[in-house]
């Protein structure tokens, strides 16, 4: 049988290393769209099919690269990267409404592959280039007549700005943060993966496990934020960069970030974007509901305090960027 | 010896989609391991429904232990 016949309507959903080597995970997926809002929630759904639960394809990685030479998907339209906290699922929410939209939000086989080489130290940079092409080829497959593809990263992949950039170089990207004091409080009351030390490896450098481990809370997350947002300041000169703040949601959406992308939407696609932005990015039946001020009354004085040492000269600068970039 | 019939089998449905598309679309579970035995008797592949669970509960508890 044919490699694209094969593999037609079946998706990478996990990369997994055996013995040094890395191997993919497949799931039959049939023309289901990635609506949810991350990656695994549609998964999820799939792996309850009592088909997907006994059926998969389990291949070595460089079946990526050969499909990859055969069918390449659709080149990515936009990148999303983010601080985390910040509106970032609200965004793959609206981009994934449209029909003519594919939205990988957080896809963790991305995310494996940009870390591939915390598995193995021997991975170079130039491989993890060349795998991120055929995963990001291998998401990126026309389930029906989709036009445009768009990626969410996960936060922590902004570290990896560079890189993506080397293999993307042509792709538009933005770059979404928030009041730090906002983000924080936001952590403090649920931390994320990246905000427990240890947890996606070693996100700041130059610091060893143990002291990670004893840093107050606070500052270990205000300095893990800081890094994000330093890694996309080093790349705000690319005329592909453009940055944007929470506050400039929904509306942002289907004004500077659709024009940013080159995207051409019809006035049907664009109601369809502006109806997703009405109700909560992670818990799609309820409503959105603005809770900046709520979040900021809630600051500890730890949170101002490591707000104000890590993140607000960031802060400053991201916003001085995002208005000269709309000069 | 009938966990190796079903590994045989799964490679076979693998490369045959014809053969995928007639077990997809089961919702029930008892329903579709029932046909997965039969559809491998009728090719001569002897395994029992309890490989089968077996082979769903070890995929599910990957699944589930992905970030681990």
């Amino acid at each position: 049988m044919d490699i694209t016949e094969k593999f037609q309507d079946w998706t990478p959903v996990r990369v997994y290393w055996h013995e040094n080597r890395p191997f993919v995970d497949w799931c039959y997926m049939g023309a289901t769209r990635f609506t949810q809002p991350f990656f695994d929630n549609t998964v999820e759904w799939q792996m309850t099919q009592p088909f997907n639960l006994l059926f998969r394809h389990q291949t070595p990685l460089e079946v990526l690269g050969e499909l990859n030479e055969r069918n390449p998907g659709l080149e990515p339209t936009g990148f999303v990267f983010h601080m985390s906290r910040c509106g970032s699922t609200l965004v793959a929410q609206m981009l994934a409404s449209p029909a003519r939209n594919i939205v990988m939000s957080e896809p963790p086989p991305v995310d494996s592959i940009l870390r591939a080489n915390t598995k193995n130290d021997l991975v170079t940079d130039e491989q993890r280039a060349r795998w991120l092409k055929w995963i990001v080829g291998a998401l990126g497959q026309r389930r029906r007549d989709e036009k445009y593809y768009f990626i969410k990263f996960d936060s922590w992949n902004t570290i990896d700005l560079d890189l993506i950039r080397r293999a993307f170089p042509q792709t538009p990207w933005i770059f979404l943060y928030r009041n730090p004091v906002e983000v924080l409080v936001s952590q403090m009351r649920e931390r994320g993966a990246q905000m427990i030390p240890g947890a996606i490896g070693q996100i700041l450098p130059g610091l060893d496990f143990m002291e990670t481990l004893q840093m107050p809370p606070e500052e270990y997350c205000a300095r893990v934020l800081a890094r994000f947002c330093q890694s996309a300041i080093n790349g705000a000169a690319s005329e592909n960069a453009r940055f944007v703040n929470y506050n400039q949601l929904p509306e942002a959406v289907t004004a500077e970030m659709l024009e940013h992308f080159r995207v051409d939407y019809s006035p049907e696609d664009i109601e369809c974007i502006e109806t997703a932005a009405q109700f909560n990015s992670k818990t799609p039946w309820l409503t959105f509901a603005p809770d900046s001020e709520a979040k900021r009354k809630q600051a500890s004085e730890a949170v101002l305090q490591a707000a104000e040492k890590w993140l607000v000269p960031l802060y400053d600068e991201l916003e001085s960027i995002r208005r000269r970039k709309l000069i | 010896m009938s966990q190796e019939n079903f590994e045989k089998f799964r490679q076979i449905v693998l490369e045959d989609l014809p053969l995928q598309e007639s077990l997809r679309g089961f919702t029930e579970r008892d329903e579709f391991v029932a046909r997965v035995v039969e559809t491998g008797a009728a090719r001569g592949i002897e395994f029992t429904a309890e490989d089968v669970w077996e082979a769903m509960r070890e995929n599910r508890r990957v699944w589930i232990e992905r970030w681990i």
